[in-house]
């Protein structure tokens, strides 16, 4: 379960977060919606102890991650994949060494080990072997996001699965080939997930709760049927044309 | 007026002393990551073979121009005193302990500290800092402790090449143009090849190694801004090393005199 309770969260005397407070119970997937700069990026680097907040409580698998020390801190994001925007692959490495990460820093496990769990993770994650050996550089927005996905993946087999802005820049086939990924994580591992997004019609294929936070702070935390009714300004704000369209979108399968 | 220069230098003093301050933690943890465990062989390795044999070329060719000139001007001098012998002894005294290693550190500061801010700045704006950090790595022991004990070796390392290299640039100068024999040159140069003079030339290069080391890591996970701001960093990174190395050779010169002074 992950709580965040009153959160506040300043940078240079400027508040970028203002009291935000939001559950989301194990194996239930959120989307967190927002405008561009509305704070939501710094909601996951929060959950996954990269900052702290000035005050206010965040509770990720029982610890509050405000006040915990640094090797407990370490032991919690090994429980937490995080997909970053635009993927942050480490681009020195190739696609197998990224992916492998993790168990190449971390296990004594042999290259060969490693290697064919790689296999099996890109295989997994929809992309052949044969990319193995090339550069993050060399490959499609669409494929960079599902490697770094993979590499999340098999890192330590996490629980909860943090995803920042995993669909932005890709064409439309490829963002439904990662929207579908996510959806058949979620199903098959039952890991948490916290979808950032801006792309409202992607937002509502990946899940179905969603919070929107405008300017720092909670604008609406609820499901579908309660975004369909708020009379909220600033959720209609945000909604603007595609408020008249929620009613007819929904989650899409995963294969 | 002046009220408003006095509160401008005021709070650009102040901005001075917090980032000197920041440097300076930044400074022990990337010494106290050298030393811990994990230490990263491969990349270290790998950092030695690009400081080093990537300055190579730029380190010989500084040498020899700087041999050669220098040679050139002090046979000339001496040659009005009836002093041209003198040559090596002077060549040993000005490359060795001064040259050599300024120069070989301002070379590594403009090829190496910029690569390095700009490598770990890109990294930082492409969120790959943090990706290290939630793959439970301490990006400072990954990345910074390699490049910094590079450094702290390949420099002093490069210096002494340099050295060589420009000495043998004044020997061509000595023999081909001032005519001095080469073995009145290479025994005057053996006669001030002393403890002093090459404890100086070394203690030297390794200062400057850890200055490059410290200065460029720190402005690389220090840089804000996007590309625009790792371009910044990077400027910068090669200013005030190339600064710290010119002024740190006066304050290591005049700390050697005062306390080494009976070797020199």
């Amino acid at each position: 379960m992950i709580v965040l309770r009153n959160v506040n969260f300043s940078i240079g005397g400027k508040q970028i977060l203002r009291n935000i407070s939001f559950e989301i119970p194990d194996g239930e997937a959120r989307v967190i919606m927002g405008h561009s700069g509305s704070g939501k990026s710094t909601i996951l680097r929060l959950i996954l102890g990269l900052i702290r907040p000035d005050d206010g409580e965040i509770i990720v698998e029982g610890y509050n991650i405000r006040g915990v020390k640094q090797s407990r801190l370490s032991e919690i994001r090994k429980r937490i994949g995080m997909v970053f925007q635009d993927g942050a692959l480490f681009d020195s490495l190739t696609v197998g060494e990224n992916v492998g990460f993790y168990l190449l820093e971390h296990t004594k496990m042999s290259l060969e080990e490693i290697e064919a769990k790689v296999k099996e993770m890109l295989g997994f994650v929809g992309l052949s072997d044969e990319i193995i050996d090339r550069l993050p550089d060399e490959l499609s927005g669409g494929m960079q996001r599902r490697v770094a996905i993979g590499r999340a993946l098999l890192s330590t087999d996490p629980r909860i699965m943090l995803y920042d802005e995993p669909t932005t820049g890709l064409d439309p086939q490829a963002t439904i080939n990662v929207i579908q990924l996510i959806n058949r994580l979620a199903e098959v591992k039952h890991v948490t997930s916290i979808v950032v997004t801006h792309q409202i019609a992607d937002a509502f294929e990946m899940a179905d709760k969603f919070i929107i936070i405008d300017n720092g702070e909670v604008a609406f935390d609820g499901d579908l049927g309660q975004l369909r009714a708020s009379r909220e300004l600033r959720v209609a704000d945000f909604l603007g044309p595609f408020r008249d369209s929620i009613a007819n979108m929904r989650k899409i399968e995963c294969i | 007026m002046p009220f408003k220069i006095v509160i401008a230098f005021l709070n650009w003093l102040k901005s001075f002393a917090y980032e000197c301050q920041r440097l300076f933690y930044f400074s022990l943890r990337m010494l106290r990551s050298s030393v811990g465990r994990p230490i990263y062989v491969a990349e270290t390795f790998e950092q030695m073979y690009l400081i080093g044999v990537g300055s190579l070329f730029l380190v010989i060719l500084t040498g020899l121009s700087a041999g050669q000139g220098m040679a050139l001007q002090f046979s000339n001098e001496l040659a009005d005193f009836g002093s041209k012998n003198y040559l090596g002894r002077i060549m040993v005294l000005a490359i060795v302990r001064e040259l050599g290693p300024v120069l070989t550190g301002l070379m590594v500061a403009a090829r190496v500290a910029s690569g390095i801010t700009a490598e770990i700045g890109a990294m930082k704006s492409s969120n790959q800092i943090d990706a290290l950090i939630a793959f439970g790595i301490d990006p400072v022991r990954k990345l910074a402790a390699p490049r910094l004990i590079s450094l702290v070796i390949m420099v002093p390392v490069l210096t002494i090449l340099c050295d060589v290299i420009a000495i043998s640039g004044g020997w061509l100068i000595a023999i081909l143009i001032s005519h001095i024999t080469s073995i009145t040159y290479w025994t005057a140069i053996k006669e001030k090849l002393i403890f002093g003079n090459i404890f100086m030339g070394l203690v030297k290069p390794i200062i400057y190694g850890f200055v490059i080391g410290f200065i460029s890591c720190y402005k690389g996970f220090t840089a804000e801004g996007g590309t625009k701001g790792v371009g910044r960093a990077t400027t910068e990174s090669v200013v005030i090393a190339s600064i710290t190395i010119l002024v740190g050779n006066f304050i290591i010169t005049k700390t050697i005199f005062s306390f080494l002074k009976g070797y020199l």
